[in-house]
């Protein structure tokens, strides 16, 4: 009867478990797959705290200025204050964060006491990483494995610099091995050293090989045209520094358009997407489709490739007709639907084929390691364990193409699952907290089963946080590599109040004024109810909090 | 507005001082601004969340003169124009009636989410007997306090959120103002207006309990408890209808919530232990008839040993139906609503929701004039009529006639520095007790007594005895002591109570019949016909008098 107040988290917590003192919570951290403390993150960068904000970002993510830039943002998808003006600016703080706090006073969570474990990591993205971070934390002796010449997966191998300078990246990197993890590159799973040697070597092995396998369509002359990861790929390493002036790109989402706007960076005149989607259902971020038409991209909706033309040997460019429909079927294949109309041409110097990519295994080929349909690592979603043991799996390599901030979120779990294993204490998975001393330790507080979700209709008063327009960064007109979007500056802390805080107090004491028994009182902690038997659950803490932070709990005796 | 800082606390002057901020000081307010006046108001909780209309409401009573014969001003008056309400035609015309189009204004300014159809018309529903469908149905009703709040904050009323008042004043056989004090930092207030609008709210709570065993889990308002009847009474104004006006309803067992009209009016059929439905011998309209008879016809059942258990049937209704009003209905008139159910384990068209007859709440009115002041010059009451409707029209009425007094031939009167200097030091008293009673040992004994000798079934030997034993509890009241000042309001409250205990107690021992009001006196079976009037009750010389009629 009497409310239960959902409160913000005080000290930084590694596991996203639904707290005994936090059984609300927003959109926002409910769809972020990195499991960002989002909302602390927002009372801290408006007060311009940014270290703390940048310590309990790490505290779940150790790239936060990689995430704060490149995350397709399915927080803001689904952030309350869209239903009221415009979603929070969330990747915005969060870059903010990383990139304003002085990182020389950072303070870095110590490391627990050493297990004797050792661990081995293949694969150096995102993923991988954040499960090495996290596993070194907590003790064991990692090694991560990587195929290419540099650690950091596809943000470092292939997102292009004008969306990610790898200084960030880099420097992010460094904070992990700084904990401890070794990393072997130029160390090819399957290649260099077998599966089973590690298997034989290490106490517990995470794959994390993420999912490079490129489809090429099957349309004549395919050999001629190039892949677009690899593509992007030789430019990142710096192999491609050139492509000719005409150029047609096949395929519609984000890797498609990154090599649109890299080759016009490269000097192209004239690039061409040609994709199958419908112009109102692109599966590209609604940014790319705005610097689409800055950029004098041409966008070929509802289209599909049937051949590659030849010119002299080379390619010369690209017959492709209209569709009236696709979907992909369960081993992740198109199936176009009925092909219709005309054939069109499109003459091109350079046609790039960027049409999705599927986890590459042939290392684990006769390790017994079961699959799902789509070629992607079939594992266990509480145990994050493969069907052989002291094997887990994390990243693209287990959810198939996927964003930087579910492999982070992947890479963690993981890590916690594995401590699990490897400890044989049921208990750690539950909640590690990284206390005032900086000791990483477990804390009793997660509850049964998840945090309500609150939803704009449950905010009674979004009047008090008023209307405010959203701040973004500047984004830079020019074609260049150079970073295009800049960061939210002095206009950090402004947006950061513009957050609604749903779901989690934020100490307003609307409540306590309020509650017409006047039986609550405001402590340091948050609002607290001091007379419970005196509630008459009118529901008034509810209708005056701004943050729909609560909730009601019923005596027994009403139950009955 | 002035305010002077005195040594003894601060004197506050306006033209129209209004007590109370619930729906009915809320339209006091913005009606009485609006007639040019300088209104102060004063509540002891906060205005925008508190009074019976804080926790919510899902309906709202509006005759339109839009529709039917009976969407008419004839049929409204007809309808609450009875020998016993002690309402005058012209009262229900000008003061209720002629008010609802200017508060439906307000409350679609305001952005009140009024259920309607397609084209536009509003959702229009019966209940409490009522001849037409004359309720308005409020989606998300739950923050109706909220918006009224916004808008009398926007017409200037000058508001006095946490203060308590505990002492009415006349100079001259008018009313000149009021004492009180501020509940959370114990500030002494002295107010002084040439008009006063009494607005305390007219139930009185925590007089008894329901199955649960906590006063406080009520289906009516918990926080207020009679001052409306106590403050006036002790100046001398009349006060009528404490014995039938007392009412109970059902709610979900165990929890003290309202719910009944939005299920009642939509088809909800009330079961027994033996899953008959009852209600057909107890109304002509079923569950859908007046409340009292659905609490006298499940209370009858349950002597005849047909229940406990009693439930309500919404099985039948259609998915949508049970839909609105489980999640949308019910949540507006209180915000917990969802919780408890799904708590609980309840939904409305798959489960049966087990009631229990509520606890009692007692009820009463001030006599008023047409213009709705009571006997004392200068004293409006806001509070006359029932609802929300009734009180947010009522309030706006007597603000207007309030207002208008005031200009025309309002003064400002002198507060007795000797009687303020009394009252501070009554206030504070149970504060500086170093041992004591707790409230709460006080006004549960006043329960314990209610509950036992003025439940649903009376006698005369029974209510002489209540009586006899409020006097003796009212020999504690100087051995209450606070040790802060949330149990220093909770004793105030628990006064105001005891008072109203009285006072109902003194009515019901004269109204010798049965029938009027929602208990039965076992000694007097039978409705008396020549009891067909309102019992009026007053003090006069520090004596109990009373008579019957209200004019
Ligand atoms: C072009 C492109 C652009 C993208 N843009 C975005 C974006 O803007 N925002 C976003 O959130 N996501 C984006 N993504 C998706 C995102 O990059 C991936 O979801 C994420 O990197 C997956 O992380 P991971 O650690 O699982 O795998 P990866 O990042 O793929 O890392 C896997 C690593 O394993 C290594 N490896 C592979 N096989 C072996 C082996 N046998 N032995 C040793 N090492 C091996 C690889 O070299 C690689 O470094 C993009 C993806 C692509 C392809
Ligand atoms: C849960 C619930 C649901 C309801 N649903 C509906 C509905 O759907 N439709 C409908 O028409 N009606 C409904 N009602 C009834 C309706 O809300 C009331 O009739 C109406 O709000 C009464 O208003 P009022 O201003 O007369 O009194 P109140 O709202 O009781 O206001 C009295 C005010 O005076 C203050 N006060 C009391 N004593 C003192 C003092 N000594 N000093 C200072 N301040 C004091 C109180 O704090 C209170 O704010 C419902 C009632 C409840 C409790
Ligand atoms: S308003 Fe703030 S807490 Fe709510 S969803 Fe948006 S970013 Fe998250
Ligand atoms: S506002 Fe109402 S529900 Fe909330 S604590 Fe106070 S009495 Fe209880
Ligand atoms: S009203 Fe304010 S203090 Fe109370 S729960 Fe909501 S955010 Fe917290």
């Amino acid at each position: 009867m009497p409310p239960v107040f959902s409160r913000e988290i005080e000290r930084p917590l590694i596991s996203k478990a639904c707290l005994t003192y936090q059984t609300r919570t927003s959109p926002c951290e409910s769809a972020c797959p990195a499991g960002n403390p989002i909302q602390k993150v927002h009372g801290l960068v408006k007060e311009k705290r940014y270290e703390e904000a940048l310590e309990f970002l790490r505290s779940r993510n150790p790239f936060p200025g990689t995430t704060g830039r490149i995350c397709t943002r399915p927080c803001e998808t689904d952030c309350n204050r869209r239903e009221w003006d415009e979603a929070i600016n969330i990747r915005g703080l969060e870059r903010a964060a990383a990139d304003t706090a002085d990182r020389t006073r950072i303070k870095k969570p110590m490391r627990m006491e050493r297990s004797g474990k050792k661990i081995a990591v293949i694969g150096g993205g995102p993923a991988g990483l954040t499960f090495a971070y996290f596993s070194s934390l907590f003790g064991h002796e990692v090694t991560v494995f990587e195929a290419g010449p540099t650690l950091g997966g596809v943000p470092r191998l292939c997102v292009p610099e004008y969306r990610l300078p790898k200084d960030i990246l880099d420097m992010e990197i460094g904070l992990v091995l700084e904990t401890g993890v070794k990393a072997r590159t130029n160390m090819r799973i399957g290649k260099e050293i077998s599966f089973e040697q590690l298997r034989a070597s290490y106490d517990s092995i995470l794959i994390a090989v993420g999912a490079w396998k490129e489809r090429k369509l099957d349309v004549p002359h395919a050999d001629k045209a190039i892949k677009g990861v690899e593509f992007l790929r030789h430019v990142n390493l710096g192999f491609i520094r050139e492509i000719g002036r005409k150029v047609v790109i096949l395929g519609g989402g984000g890797v498609a358009f990154d090599c649109a706007f890299t080759a016009r960076r490269l000097g192209a005149q004239e690039v061409h997407v040609v994709c199958l989607e419908g112009a109102d259902c692109m599966a590209a971020p609604s940014d790319d489709l705005a610097q689409a038409i800055q950029e004098g991209i041409m966008i070929h909706n509802g289209c599909m490739a049937s051949r590659v033309l030849e010119k002299e040997g080379k390619v010369g460019g690209v017959e492709y007709i209209e569709i009236s429909g696709f979907c992909f079927d369960d081993a992740g294949e198109v199936r176009v639907e009925a092909a219709e109309g005309q054939k069109k041409v499109l003459a091109a110097d350079q046609v790039i084929f960027a049409s999705g990519v599927k986890p590459e295994l042939d290392f684990i080929n006769g390790a017994g390691i079961a699959l799902n349909p789509n070629g992607t690592l079939k594992i266990d979603p509480v145990t994050r364990a493969t069907s052989i043991s002291g094997v887990f799996a994390a990243g693209d390599v287990a959810t198939g193409s996927s964003i930087v901030a579910n492999a982070v979120g992947q890479g963690r779990e993981a890590a916690l699952a594995m401590h699990r294993f490897l400890t044989g204490d049921p208990k750690v998975q539950e909640l590690l907290a990284i206390g005032e001393d900086f000791q990483i330790r477990v804390e009793a507080v997660s509850c049964q089963g998840q945090a309500h979700v609150v939803s704009f209709e449950e905010m009674f008063n979004p009047e008090y946080y008023g209307k405010k327009p959203r701040k973004e960064g500047v984004r830079s007109a020019e074609i260049s590599f150079s970073e295009k979007c800049a960061g939210l500056d002095d206009s950090a802390a402004v947006e950061a109040e513009r957050c609604f805080h749903c779901g989690h107090c934020h100490k307003c004491g609307k409540c306590v004024e309020d509650c017409p028994g006047l039986i609550l009182v405001m402590r340091e902690r948050g609002p607290e109810v001091r007379y419970a038997d005196e509630c008459w659950h009118c529901g008034n803490c509810r209708t005056s909090c701004p943050d729909s932070a609560v909730s009601y709990v019923f005596p027994l005796y009403t139950l009955v | 507005m002035n305010i002077t800082e005195t040594v003894l606390g601060k004197i506050v002057e306006t033209d129209v001082l209004i007590l109370g901020a619930g729906a009915a000081g809320s339209g006091a307010a913005i009606a009485a601004r609006r007639e040019g006046a300088d209104v102060v108001v004063v509540e002891k909780g906060k205005l925008e969340s508190c009074g019976s209309a804080g926790g919510g409401n899902d309906h709202f009573t509006a005759v339109l003169n839009a529709g039917p014969g009976t969407d008419t001003c004839g049929a409204f008056v007809d309808f609450f124009c009875k020998p016993t309400s002690g309402w005058t035609p012209t009262m229900l015309e000008n003061g209720w009636f002629k008010v609802i189009p200017v508060i439906l204004e307000i409350l679609e300014q305001e952005r009140v989410n009024f259920l309607r159809n397609e084209d536009g018309s509003y959702v229009r529903t019966a209940g409490f007997g009522q001849p037409g469908a004359w309720f308005l149905n409020i989606s998300g009703g739950q923050t109706l306090k909220r918006k009224i709040a916004r808008r009398v904050r926007a017409e200037g009323a000058h508001v006095f959120d946490y203060v308590l008042i505990t002492k009415l004043l006349k100079t001259d056989g008018r009313i000149s103002g009021c004492l009180g004090y501020q509940v959370l930092t114990g500030e002494f207030y002295m107010f002084k207006a040439k008009k006063v609008i009494c607005c305390l709210g007219k139930t009185v709570n925590r007089v008894s309990t329901n199955s649960s065993g906590n006063p406080f889990n009520t289906w009516h308002d918990p926080f207020v408890t009679g001052a409306y009847f106590a403050l006036p009474y002790e100046v001398g104004a009349k006060i009528m209808n404490m014995d039938i006006a007392e009412i109970a309803t059902l709610i979900p067992k165990g929890w003290g919530a309202p719910g009944m009209n939005g299920i009642n009016s939509m088809g909800g059929r009330e079961l027994n232990a033996l899953g008959e439905r009852f209600m057909g011998k107890y109304d002509p309209m079923w569950e859908n008839g007046l409340r009292r008879n659905q609490i006298q016809g499940t209370y009858q059942e349950f002597i005849e040993g047909k229940g406990p258990p009693f439930f309500i049937d919404m099985t039948h209704f259609t998915e949508e139906d049970a839909r609105i009003l489980q999640y949308d209905l019910m949540p507006g008139d209180k915000a917990t609503y969802n919780e408890y159910t799904s708590q609980k384990g309840i939904c409305f068209k798959r489960d049966l929701l087990e009631v229990e007859i509520s606890e009692l709440s007692l009820e009463g009115g001030l006599c008023v004039s047409d213009n709705l002041e009571t006997n004392i010059e200068g004293l409006f009451s806001g509070c006359v009529f029932p609802y929300v409707s009734g009180a947010l029209c009522g309030g706006y009425y007597a603000g207007v006639q309030a207002a208008r007094a005031a200009r025309e031939e309002g003064r400002l009167g002198d507060i007795d520095e000797e009687t303020a200097v009394r009252e501070k030091e009554r206030i504070f008293a149970p504060l500086r007790l170093q041992e004591g009673m707790n409230y709460r040992e006080f006004e549960g004994t006043i329960r314990t007594v209610m509950d036992y000798y003025m439940g649903l079934r009376r006698n005369q030997k029974g209510m002489e005895l209540a009586l006899e034993k409020l006097n003796f509890i009212l020999t504690y009241a100087s051995k209450i002591m606070a040790k802060d000042y949330h149990e220093l309001l909770r004793t105030h409250e628990g006064l105001f109570m005891h008072k109203a205990c009285v006072l109902t107690t003194l009515t019901c021992l004269r109204r010798k019949e049965s029938g009027r009001g929602v208990y039965k006196r076992t000694d007097f079976p039978d409705l008396n016909p020549e009891m067909n009037k309102p019992l009026v009750i007053w003090q006069e010389e520090g004596r109990f008098r009373f008579s019957w009629g209200a004019q």
